[in-house]
């Protein structure tokens, strides 16, 4: 396997002219939460740029700060220090309602336990995203048909999440993630509620979308599911300590 | 069951902010249900006090067929005598009769309430004297010697409790009278006399067709009630045939006391018992949503318990044991709650109740408050108990899945209940609404006088001592100049019967109409003697001709006015001024010609309650005397400080005649229709105690149901929800429940109110203004009760929320 380690400095150079545009930028990102006078530094200055068309896996020991990260980047959370920069706008700071908006139109998110909405229809749950933008219904239709096709979904729409299995709920989660056309998918142990059949198919899922472009950055404990990404973070006590970049 | 008790008290005190919250809501429910039923009690189920074998007592009812039995006339004189002479299926038939008793002679006068009663009437109803005896037959005689027998408190308080006052004698009302006993403590028959005096009826009082007597009797061992009124039906028969001109389409009704007493409280009490309990229905489903919420909470603790193959009865016997000890200590607090409902339910009754009604906490009472709370603790324990006692283990497996909603079942029914609850609370809303605008109607209810700063009082001259109308006139003569002299007073006068509270009726004939056939047919209007100064007293304007003088004496033609209402029916498009009419006099007496010298503003005499458009006619006092007067004096300045100069004026004129009913003009109209404002105000508090109940289930529910949905809505703001989004998804929830509510409350309350009609002055039954107004209110309310639970979901943090374990 070929692989270059890379140190966090090099990490934070500029843009190549190549092309490849940056799109994510994170600056010595720092989250410490307060709970009952006990501070606790689930980051400690994290450098990270995660270019467009990325598929960047993040792993490492439980409590280490993966999901603390991946809600940074997913604008759930605000960092404690540091600046945070998506597509070269400075988010780290943003007001609540300007936050949903960006998290709403850039950012895709697949959950460990799909989170769905039980009330709601297959079609209605991938849709959600995309009333939040205030989308015209036809054209909302149009988007969900497609991010339902592409994963396989769309003879579903009209079930309920509990009609389905796990694995095809975690597809419709993803549709959900795709709808909108974000900048870029976040998921926090996308199988982790899967058993490995399932969990193979929902990366595979993963893998044809980062084939067709997408973006993808994904927390998993799995060793075998890491090696989809062509870059692998390796977190330990809220630091980068490792970052893998597979030649392409 | 001990340890299942001791257990639920354990649980009980370990969640103290549900417990207490759970037992308020509770006590209030019973409370308001038992302050009801402790009138419900009395007016209906209690046994009227001291009466034997009551069950048997019938009043007697006479009406015209063609005016409805709703205008019970009462007997006259004759046709009682026929009665108690020729039935055979009720005995003891007795009249009464409402005396002014002036007790005089000793100290200073003083005017008591007295009754005329039927010398055997007490030995019928079974009540036996304290001391002494009751009357004797022959002591109904006219020329008999006069005897009395005293009320408990009379004799308590007036004579020292003195045994040895049986034999002595008082003077009543001018004459010597023997007292022979002393009625026992509480009995004030018919209804708050503390004297009584055997009837004794003169020959002008006992002219046929002058109905005033309501006749009591008792039913024969073995006779029932539709047996009496089979033989009443045949009386009825022959008295038509033998006076067709007197009962003509008479019809006469034997009813049981109690009915008869409690015609005209009882629809309205039970309307209030039934709103009552719609309010506990309320408060329980409050309780019943508290413990399914609760529920929830301990799913997990009888789940484990249930998989491990607890016994589901023996779980939900605990639970139900823990809803019946919500329910006791509920019933013990709404017990609580009820002595002092009670006491500011009589403190809005204007007017003394009858000796029969007392609404005291019985034991009746108490074992309903205890039944309500345990009866309502299986209706709001049941449900839940049996949700907990039967949980979806499957679905306790899937959890490890989370798809939000999965508690939709249990939040249906949650839902259900809420709806419920503002579908009550509208009905009862609509209802008080209905009720408060009939009284609003009532209170602004124009009825032709300047009420304020006007004081009254009544002042008379007992019939049995003065028996000369001349010197009743003459004591008028000098009472109201003496009235208009008090300096303050700018006007005095005096009238027999006061406006808005229905006395005075008279029948008359036009001159030169045959008399009535019958006397059902006569025309009727309402009769006033009035002193010269009425209209100006009370600012009644005079429309045309002149007013009564002074100078209309007994020596001149008899007069009279009119108001524009006789104007317009006894004479359409002509000038009364100048016609004559006569009064209906017994046949054999003179027809005296009055002639009509003026026509004055409209003014309502009767009940407000009771309006109905009759024609009103004045006649000069010293044409036509009454022994009994409401003065009127208009004054400078508050009224109310005028009343002892009032009672010092009269007693200048004469120094053993009392004066009572001292009131403002303002209160007497008011009083007229009091029972309104009482319903209307119980209902009306009733109603928002409904609408704070159902607020607070909506909140409750609302908040229940966002915590429910905490990690959907979180799941929302991650994928880009803004907070006036997740407030929209929450206030459609809200508008959905308040909606369907409202919407079953609206379908709900078109039906029930149809029940108020009849207390109904003035305001439709489907009064637009209260079918859109309270439905808006409670709609803006049950916003209101939601915006903080909204408020909350919107601050749901969405890392919070999405973050499992
Ligand atoms: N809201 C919070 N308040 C307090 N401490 C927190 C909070 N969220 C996370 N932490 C702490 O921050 C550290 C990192 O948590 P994080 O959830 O990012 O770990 P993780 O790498 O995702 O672990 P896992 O693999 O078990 O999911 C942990 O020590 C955790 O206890
Ligand atoms: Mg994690």
């Amino acid at each position: 396997m070929a692989s270059t380690q890379t140190s966090p400095e090099q990490l934070t150079r500029p843009p190549s002219s190549s092309g490849v545009q940056t799109l994510i930028k994170l600056d010595g990102v720092t989250k410490v939460f307060l709970t009952d006078e006990v501070e606790t530094h689930a980051l400690s200055g994290i450098h990270l740029d995660i270019r467009t068309g990325e598929y960047v896996s993040i792993a490492g020991p439980s409590g280490c700060g993966k999901s603390t990260l991946l809600s940074i980047l997913g604008l759930l959370d605000t960092p404690s220090d540091g600046s945070y920069s998506l597509k070269g706008t400075e988010v780290a700071n943003l007001s609540f309602p300007e936050r949903a908006r960006i998290r709403n139109r850039e950012i895709g998110f697949i959950f460990q336990s799909f989170n769905l909405i039980g009330d709601l229809t297959v079609f209605e749950n991938v849709e959600l995203p995309l009333t939040y933008r205030g989308m015209a219904a036809s054209e909302r239709k149009q988007f969900v048909g497609e991010a339902l096709e592409r994963v396989g979904m769309g003879h579903r729409a009209k079930h309920l999440p509990s009609q389905l299995s796990g694995g095809q709920q975690q597809r419709v989660a993803v549709a959900r993630a795709l709808a909108g056309k974000p900048a870029i998918l976040l998921a926090d142990e996308p199988t982790g509620n899967l058993d490995s059949r399932n969990g193979e198919a929902v990366m595979d899922l993963l893998k044809e979308l980062h084939a067709g472009g997408a973006t993808i950055c994904m927390v998993t404990h799995d060793a075998r599911f890491a090696q989809h990404a062509d870059r692998t973070i390796h977190l330990f006590d809220g630091r980068v300590v490792e970052d893998n970049r597979i030649a392409a | 069951m001990i340890r299942d008790l001791r257990y639920a008290v354990r649980t009980l005190l370990k969640a103290p902010a549900f417990a207490t919250t759970a037992i308020l809501t509770l006590a209030l429910g019973i409370g308001v249900a038992t302050t009801i039923f402790s009138a419900v009690n009395a007016l209906l189920i209690k046994p009227l006090p001291l009466m034997a074998e009551q069950e048997n007592i019938v009043s007697l009812e006479h009406h015209l067929r063609n005016v409805g039995e709703e205008h019970d006339l009462g007997f006259d004189y004759p046709s009682l005598v026929d009665a108690r002479k020729e039935l055979t299926t009720i005995e003891g038939i007795g009249a009464f009769e409402d005396t002014t008793m002036i007790i005089s002679g000793t100290e200073k006068p003083d005017r008591y309430l007295g009754a005329a009663i039927q010398a055997d009437m007490f030995d019928m109803l079974g009540v036996k004297p304290i001391l002494g005896r009751t009357f004797r037959l022959d002591e109904n005689e006219p020329d008999a010697p006069p005897v009395v027998l005293l009320g408990y408190d009379l004799w308590q308080q007036r004579y020292g409790a003195n045994p040895g006052i049986v034999g002595k004698t008082i003077q009543i009302n001018g004459l010597l009278a023997t007292v022979i006993g002393v009625m026992p403590k509480a009995w004030r028959f018919p209804e708050v006399a503390d004297l009584w005096m055997p009837l004794r009826k003169t020959n002008k009082e006992t002219a046929r067709g002058s109905f005033d007597l309501e006749p009591v009797g008792r039913l024969k061992r073995g006779v029932t009630l539709a047996q009496a009124n089979a033989e009443l039906a045949h009386f009825a028969a022959l008295e038509e045939q033998r006076h067709p001109d007197v009962y003509k389409g008479s019809v006469f009704r034997a009813t049981p006391l109690r009915e008869a007493y409690t015609k005209d409280a009882r629809g309205l009490t039970l309307l209030l018992m039934g709103a009552v309990l719609f309010v506990h229905l309320i408060a329980c489903t409050n309780v019943a949503n508290l413990l399914l919420a609760r529920g929830a909470t301990r799913a997990k603790e009888f789940g484990i318990r249930v998989a491990l193959g607890a016994n589901r009865g023996r779980v939900v016997r605990q639970l139900l044991i823990e809803s019946a000890l919500l329910g006791f200590v509920g019933s013990a607090g709404g017990l609580l709650f009820a002595v002092w409902g009670v006491d500011l339910m009589l403190s809005m009754i204007p007017v003394p109740l009858p000796f029969w009604l007392h609404f005291d906490l019985d034991f009746r009472v108490f074992f309903f408050a205890l039944a309500t709370g345990l009866l309502s603790s299986v209706f709001f324990g049941l449900l839940p108990a049996l949700r907990i006692s039967r949980p979806n283990l499957s679905e306790v497996l899937k959890e490890g899945g989370r798809t939000s909603g999965g508690g939709a079942r249990g939040q249906r029914v949650r839902d259900l209940l809420v709806v419920g609850e503002v579908a009550a609370a509208l009905i009862l809303l609509i209802g008080a609404g209905l009720m408060m605008r009939s009284f609003l109607k009532l209170q602004r209810a124009e009825i032709g006088i300047d009420a304020k700063n006007v004081l009254t009082f009544r002042v008379g001259l007992p019939p049995a001592q003065y028996k000369d109308p001349k010197v009743a006139a003459q004591f008028f003569d000098r009472l109201i100049p003496q009235l208009a002299a008090i300096p303050g007073v700018t006007s005095a006068a005096a009238i027999s019967g006061l406006p808005a509270s229905g006395t005075g009726m008279g029948a008359f004939t036009l001159e030169g109409e045959p008399p009535p056939k019958a006397l059902q047919d006569a025309r009727v209007a309402s009769m006033q003697t009035i002193t010269p100064g009425y209209l100006r007293t009370f600012h009644i304007p005079l429309v045309r001709g002149r007013d009564l003088t002074a100078a209309d004496d007994a020596s001149k033609p008899l007069v009279g006015l009119i108001d524009q209402r006789a104007a317009q029916t006894l004479f359409p498009g002509q000038d009364p001024i100048g016609r004559r009419f006569s009064k209906l006099t017994p046949p054999g007496e003179p027809v005296k010609m009055v002639q009509i010298v003026g026509v004055v503003g409209d003014v309502v005499y009767d009940r407000l309650t009771r309006k109905k458009s009759r024609p009103t006619i004045y006649f000069p006092e010293s044409q036509e005397p009454a022994n009994f007067m409401s003065a009127v004096l208009r004054t400078e300045g508050a009224p109310s400080s005028f009343a002892n100069l009032a009672r010092n004026a009269v007693l200048s004129v004469n120094k053993e005649i009392p004066i009572y009913k001292v009131r403002l003009m303002t209160e007497v109209v008011k009083e007229s229709y009091w029972d309104r404002v009482f319903f209307g105000t119980l209902f009306t508090a009733f109603a928002v105690l409904a609408l704070f109940l159902a607020s607070i289930g909506l909140y409750g529910v609302m908040s229940y149901s966002i915590r429910q949905r905490t990690q959907e809505i979180g799941l929302r703001m991650a994928l880009g929800a803004q907070a006036r989004d997740v407030l929209s998804l929450v206030t459609r929830d809200a508008l959905r429940l308040i909606g369907s509510g409202l919407v079953i409350g609206l379908v709900g309350a078109f039906f029930v109110v149809q029940t108020l009609r009849s207390s109904l002055e003035q305001v439709s039954t489907h009064d637009p203004l209260s079918f859109t107004l309270l439905p808006l209110l409670l709609l803006g309310v049950g916003l209101l009760a939601c915006y903080l639970p909204a408020r909350a979901a919107t601050q749901v943090d969405p890392m919070e929320a999405l973050r499992y374990e």
